[in-house]
């Protein structure tokens, strides 16, 4: 199981500890005081310090063009995220979190998946983060809030968060049959496959059983895809999927139950909502 | 590859000098328009019939003092006018001005590609990416003001994009699903061998048509402004060149959606009878080039004209237009569009 080399672990290891050491100095003071700069500083160095060891576990990928971007994408990403929770303006948190969010759609796109990216940056970007600033605007007109101002239990908090930072690593590392991290292929050729097997929510073994149902889902949950033909048609010879016709193949035929489930809890929540913004009859509301 | 780059940075710097310089015309072109629809005469003193004019107003937005209140947030409130002209600018990166694909007229090495990124198969999710970011140059322009004016108009604006950016999208499925893919090269060459997107999907034209005016704030979208109750809106505490980037922005998203309606709905550099994508060599490129141009300079003084024909809609009429009309009418088009698109194909 535990197949990892250990220098690695030793990375991880010091990554973890100077990634959380830095967090924890970068977090907003207890009792409301700003904190030095010198502190600040030092926090984010740690930081840095932390992402280029994980920048060292996996290799980056290969023409000098990618790995530019790629340095500039991981480490915006990495020292955005930190300053989001340190921040102690709401919308500059929110900011940064769009920041987050657009240097990790920089990294899909850099791995061939450029629907992804797209989606992200709209779904996340354009909408979800939009409607932040939007409530948090609403919500304080005037001056912060006490609790955007001071971290409550910084300490607990860093360390529950980097032990499960360090538990993916461990997991990300060791898992064999995971070639991206520590080849960093990026060409989309070698993407389309690994986007098809499907470690799915459901044990479809479970559901082999004689039940009609069961073998329908099953039927459903073969890991083959095919694109339809007249798609297929139109491809030249020699190219693989475009990842579109391929994520979309996949998402309606190896995870057709996850899609459905998604589709339905949204439409559930859809629902609440509606339930509750509608005004009672003979309420006070008209 | 050092070619490649070399030509790639000609044909960036091409595109952002030619839309920079559209832009500028295209104030004059409204103000001519706007002129017209009042029965004056319009800017005619600076060059001959006025044509030095933009320079001229160019020049004063530059010169003009560019005063910055001492109670805004001062990074957010500069960084505010950047976000709009850049999210304006970096959606042309995947707009076709022309042919693209292996026939195109041969210069050098290979075929020249009228688009900056040729080969991306999400271009159209692209530019929807890049345009869902524009929101943010205005709610935080609004924000960093710290003015209850420029915050009103910071919330009626976003609350208006992103309600208008779900039919928007909703209502480009139709043409996706006819042609099978988001590139925009595959949606002109489907056009070209069969009819125009407004003949099949006249529908989604006419949503998308609305939502545009509403994305671009136009009017008779464009409440963020509204002098009458806000004074100038998000932007009432801008002057000088932060102010002219984002009048920069708003020219900016004109063209970049006549020229997505144009792809789209009109069949881009397709002239019926006499294009099709087989053709080689630099006349039909040229043809094709000054079609696509023709129709999107056709479509920007269609939204000018609007202007002047229109009035401005009120706040919870514009909202109501856009969840109880346009997004079930998007609904609408796209499942009727997939359930006969089925029962054609078998």
């Amino acid at each position: 199981m535990f197949e990892i080399q250990p220098l690695q672990l030793i990375q991880c290891l010091i990554a973890c500890l100077s990634g959380g050491v830095g967090t924890y100095l970068m977090m907003p003071h207890r009792r409301q005081f700003a904190k030095p700069g010198l502190v600040f500083a030092i926090g984010l160095g740690l930081i840095l310090f932390a992402a280029g060891q994980l920048m060292m576990l996996g290799g980056s990928p290969t023409p000098i063009v990618s790995k530019v971007f790629f340095n500039i994408f991981a480490i915006a990403s990495v020292v955005a995220s930190a300053l989001m929770i340190t921040a102690r303006d709401p919308v500059h948190s929110a900011l940064w979190f769009a920041v987050v969010v657009l240097s990790t759609s920089g990294l899909f796109l850099l791995a061939g998946a450029g629907f992804l990216a797209a989606g992200t940056v709209i779904v996340y970007a354009g909408a979800i983060i939009v409607t932040f600033l939007f409530v948090i605007m609403l919500a304080q007109s005037e001056g912060k809030a006490v609790y955007d101002r001071l971290a409550r239990q910084p300490a607990q908090a860093t360390v529950t968060g980097f032990i499960l930072i360090w538990c993916l690593l461990i997991v990300i590392l060791s898992n064999p049959g995971n070639t991206y991290f520590q080849s960093g292929s990026n060409s989309s050729a070698s993407l389309a496959p690994r986007l098809i097997p499907a470690k799915d929510l459901v044990n479809y073994k479970r559901l082999t059983a004689t039940n009609p149902t069961y073998m329908v889902m099953g039927k459903t949950l073969t890991p083959e895809i095919t694109l339809p033909d007249t798609i297929q048609a139109t491809l030249p010879a020699g190219i693989p999927q475009p990842h579109v016709a391929g994520l979309g193949a996949a998402m309606y035929t190896t995870h057709l139950i996850s899609s459905e489930l998604v589709g339905a809890i949204l439409f559930v929540a859809l629902a609440g909502a509606v339930v509750i913004a509608t005004p009672r009859v003979g309420g006070e509301s008209s | 590859m050092l070619l490649e780059i070399l030509g790639l940075l000609i044909k960036i710097s091409l595109v952002v000098g030619i839309t920079q310089g559209a832009v500028a015309y295209l104030i004059l072109v409204e103000r001519k328009i706007a002129a017209f629809a009042q029965d004056r005469v319009g800017p005619n003193r600076v060059g001959p019939l006025g044509l030095l004019q933009p320079i001229v107003d160019g020049v004063k937005m530059f010169l003009k003092e560019d005063v910055t209140p001492n109670y805004v947030n001062k990074p957010i409130f500069i960084l505010a006018p950047f976000l709009t002209i850049v999210t304006a600018m970096i959606g042309f990166a995947v707009v076709p001005f022309g042919p693209v694909g292996p026939n195109g007229p041969v210069l050098m090495d290979g075929p020249i590609q009228f688009q900056i990124a040729p080969g991306i198969d999400i271009g159209i999710l692209y530019i929807f990416a890049v345009g869902s970011l524009a929101v943010y140059g205005i709610i935080l322009a609004g924000y960093a003001s710290n003015n209850k004016y420029s915050f009103l108009g910071g919330i009626r604006s976003s609350a208006q994009l992103i309600s208008y950016e779900i039919p928007m999208g909703m209502s480009i499925l139709g043409m996706v699903l006819l042609v099978g893919s988001l590139d925009l090269n595959s949606i002109i060459e489907w056009q070209s061998k069969h009819v125009w997107g407004i003949l099949v999907q006249p529908l989604g034209f006419f949503i998308f048509l609305i939502c545009a005016f509403a994305e671009t704030n136009r009017l008779p979208f464009d409440l963020p402004e509204s002098e009458q109750e806000l004074v100038g809106g998000f932007h009432t505490e801008y002057s000088s060149m932060k102010f002219g980037m984002f009048f920069l922005g708003e020219y900016l998203h004109v063209i970049t959606v006549s020229y997505l309606v144009v792809i789209l709905f009109f069949g881009g550099w397709d002239i019926p009878f006499v294009t099709d994508s087989a053709q080689t060599g630099w006349i039909f490129a040229m043809i094709k080039v000054a079609a696509m141009l023709g129709k999107v300079l056709l479509m920007i003084v269609f939204v000018m004209w609007i202007r002047w024909t229109l009035p401005r809609f009120r706040y919870d009429r514009l909202m109501e237009l856009a969840w109880k009309r346009m997004i079930p009418l998007a609904i609408a088009n796209m499942v009727v569009t997939a359930t006969v698109l089925q029962l054609v194909r078998g």
